[in-house]
Parts: structure tokens; sequence; C-alpha cells
């Protein structure tokens, strides 16, 4: 480089290095690989190797680079089949069958509402919240032989059968959502009393499950009432059954859990002491506002 | 299917204290019912008013879709094809029967013309039948014969709508217009045909 020009650059330029001089041009590594030189070529296009063999990968990836073989991103296999299998609720089979059967054989009793705890007792299900299983759904096999009017609240319903013959033998149906913390609660209620936590405030549904838990048509517990009578005459008429006397029902039927409530009769908030049969309430009010809201 | 027997379990009148303290304690959060929905008419999903019908159309000109389930004549039978022991035991079948001339939830308007496009469903005493035993469950086939009813029922009632004065004369001009280049037509082609002829003036 002349002497006067590389002063010019001295005087003009901010900072001087190797990399800003106007060198002749460098062949960098990344340089080389693009451009192949003849020996390159030759050994390349010798006896061996994908080129020769007639085994080049897929368009858009170097036969060079890729040393014969597929690139990484190219060996795993796709599933796309299984997208969004971790954040996917689950949920445990109870049939119509198996809810006669507990009836029948004085297992449950139909007079009093039937929940998750009253189900769990029963020690046929082991739901395991970690497992993200969500509670139980009911299934329709059964749905002919069913025959006893209960107020059921279940977590899922996938078929309208299922919510038929229910009503039709006169009973009441509500999906009810309990996120995993009240669920670990319910499961086995007695380990959770024996544990001294207060009983937990039940979240709202994730936004992917708002739109079931407020549907009529699944008896959702955060639905209309007006619209679930409608559609339950809309059942009746569908299915052809007589819905029940209202008058006819005892208020252990009419009764409903508020929407942050887990236990029948039981306040968010309250520990229970099952030792010397005490229940302790906050006093606090920032407590008290907490758990009524 | 014959239904299992219940046990009989004791009807206990008198609430005991802990279902009387269950019922009476009312617990509200900011998301009780009374909060999310302060314009329902009723919270009761057991008893309140419905807009959809209720009972039968009395007399009006249209169906309004309400089936009186107790004067229908339901009766379960078997069902036919394969499906081994279930189905040759269990009476999954379902048939409705109903005496059409005593149906007062079908409108007078409609009952004629739905006597006549169903005369192959009616028996000699009159009476509507119609089964089904498409799926395993007798609910399910129950559902399908009242839709089946139901569909028969709008059939009937729907009457077709007829041409209009305008529509009339369209289709009397084309048809005029029609015969007209018909007999056109014939007068060209008989002509052509007695060109072919010899004719006397010729050699003349």
């Amino acid at each position: 480089m002349p002497i006067e020009r590389g002063l010019q650059y001295l005087r003009q330029m901010q900072r001087v290095t190797l990399k800003n001089l106007p060198m002749p041009l460098e062949k960098t590594l990344k340089w080389q690989q693009a451009h192949p030189d003849e020996t390159k070529i030759k050994a390349i296009m010798s006896r061996k190797g994908p080129i020769s063999r007639s085994a080049l990968p897929p368009y858009g990836i170097d036969p060079i680079q890729a040393e014969g073989r597929l690139p990484w991103i190219l060996t795993v296999p796709k599933e796309p089949y299984y997208e969004g299998v971790e954040e996917a609720r689950q949920y445990l089979p109870i049939s119509l069958r198996t809810l006669q059967r507990l009836i029948d054989l004085r297992r449950i009793n139909p007079e009093k509402p039937i929940d998750l705890p009253v189900l769990c007792n029963t020690k046929l299900f082991s739901i395991q919240p970690d497992q993200r299983q969500f509670g139980l759904q009911l299934t329709d096999e059964g749905a002919d032989l069913f025959s006893t009017p209960i107020n059921l609240e279940i977590q899922w319903v996938a078929s309208e059968l299922a919510i038929a013959a229910i009503e039709r033998c006169g009973g009441v149906l509500t999906t009810r959502y309990f996120d995993p913390i009240s669920l670990s609660a319910l499961i086995d209620a007695k380990k959770f009393f024996e544990r001294g936590e207060p009983i937990p405030r039940c979240d709202t549904p994730p936004i992917n499950a708002v739109e079931s838990y407020t549907d009529p048509k699944q008896r959702g517990y955060l639905a209309n009432p007006d619209s679930i009578r409608e559609e339950r005459q809309r059942l009746a008429q569908k299915y052809g059954y007589k819905l029940p006397d209202p008058s006819k029902f005892s208020s252990l039927f009419r009764l409903k859990k508020d929407p942050r409530q887990i236990f029948y009769g039981l306040e968010p908030g309250w520990l229970v002491n099952l030792k010397d049969q005490t229940i302790l309430k906050p006093t606090d009010a920032k407590f008290q506002t907490f758990y009524h809201s | 299917m014959i239904p299992i027997t219940n046990f009989v379990y004791r009807q206990c009148s008198a609430l005991s204290t802990r279902q009387f303290l269950i019922i009476s304690r009312t617990y509200k959060s900011n998301l009780s019912y009374d909060k999310l929905f302060p314009k329902s008419q009723s919270l009761d999903v057991l008893s309140g008013p419905i807009q959809a019908p209720t009972s039968e159309s009395s007399g009006k000109e249209k169906f309004n879709g309400f089936i009186p389930i107790d004067k229908l004549d339901v009766t379960h039978r078997h069902a036919r094809g394969p499906g081994g022991q279930h189905v040759n035991k269990s009476l999954t079948g379902v048939e409705i029967r109903f005496h059409v001339e005593s149906a007062t939830w079908i409108p007078a308007s409609i009952k004629p013309r739905f006597r006549d496009m169903n005369h192959t469903r009616i028996n000699r005493d009159g009476y509507f039948i119609i089964f089904s035993d498409e799926t395993r469950h007798s609910l399910l086939n129950q559902a399908h014969c009242l839709d089946r009813i139901r569909a028969l029922i709008r059939e009937a009632s729907l009457v077709p709508k007829g041409l209009s004065d305008e529509e009339r004369k369209t289709i009397e001009q084309r048809k005029k217009a029609a015969s007209q280049e018909r007999v056109i037509r014939k007068r060209i082609q008989s002509m052509h045909k007695q060109e072919r002829k010899p004719s006397s003036t010729d050699l003349n």
C-alpha cells in the first residue's frame, strides 16, 4: 500500500484496525467454503461421497458441509399431532353405568348432592393434579340403565346423551371447574384437613375453558340459569321425556356452590380442626376481603 | 332393557342439623350468582320462566314445536341387524305411535296434508307408526323418531309458493313464441321438400 495513501487514512479515519483498512481481499474461511478451489472440487467429485452416490441431501443443505449425513434438525422426527399435549387438561371418565352401580350398592347416597369428594371417597378414582388431571368427566355408557334422580357435580361432559339421561330421571347436572390446589383439597378431604391449611378459594377457569364453563349446553357453573332452563326444556323435547315438577325437589337438590366455594357448607379461609372438632375462621379484615372476593 | 330395581332408601322428612346448617349458610363471594346475573329472572335452574314453548300449539296455524310426550305411545322392541347377544336380548329399538285424528298438537291446517304425505305410515285404525333402531341406546333412538316426526310435520306445513302473475305471463309468452318458431321451421322444411319434387311449371 503506498505511503501517502496510508497517511491519508490515518488522518481521515476515526479508528484504524486491520479490519478497517482496504487490504487486498483476504480469503476468510467463510469465503473459502463458498468458493472451493480445484483440488477440493476434485476431492468432492471423487469415487465416494453423497454426490457420486446420488444421495444428495434435500435442497437448501450444502452436501459438503453435511458430510454425507443429514443435519440433526432433519434426523429428529416431527410429531405435530402432539402439539399442546403439555397444556391439555385430562379428566378421568366415570360412566352412568358405574354411577348407577354405586347407587345400587349403597356406596353413594343419591339423596345428597354428589360431587367430587363423594366420588373420590369411593376410592375408585385416583386423580393426580400434578399429571394435568382436573377431575372427572361423565360418559354416556349406561344411559338406558340410569334411573335415579341425583344432583351431580362433575368437571366435564362430552355427550348430550349423558346430560339427557340424568335429567330424564329428574336429576340436575352441573359442570364445575377446580384449579389444581382446590382439587388436591377435594380429592382427599380428610388428609387436607389434617394438613392444617385454610380452605382455598377456587380460581376462575383458564381462558380456553371459560367458553365451555359458561355454556348452558354443557351445564357450566358460570352459565346463565335462564339459558340452562331453556336447554333443559330443549333436551326434554328432543329426547322425549317430561321434566319433573320443580316443587317435588327437596332443598338439598337445589343446593349449589358459590363459584369460589369448594365444599358444601364450608367457606374458603376457614381452618377445620378435626381433632378438636372446631372450625377457625379468620377475623382480620384483609383475609375476609380476600376470601370474599 | 329391564331396568335395575333400586334399593329403597329411608326417606328422611325432617332434616338433620348438619343438612340444615349446609342449607342455611349462604356464602357469597364477588362471583356469586346474583352478582354475575343481576338481570336474570330466576337464579334457580329447576323452576322459573322459560321462553321455549311448554304447551301445545292451541289450534293456531303454525306448529310451535312442542310434542306432548305423554300423548305418544312409546314401546321398546327388538332391534334388527347384527350385534350378537346384545342386540338379541336388549330392547333398544323404539317405536312411537299416535292416533292422527285425535292428535290435537298437530294444527288442523296441516293435518290433511300430513295424512296424505305419510299415508304409508298410517295404519287402518288411523295410528301413525314410526320405528328406529339406528343406535345402541334406546334414548338416542327415541330422539331419532321424534326428530323424524318433526321433519315430517315441517314438510307437511310447507305450502308451495305458486306462480305470480308476472311469472305466468312470461311463461305464456315464451310458449307462444316457441310455437310460432316451430310453425315457421315446419313451413320452411315443407318448402324444401316441395322444391325437391318435379313441378309442372318447370318444363314449360
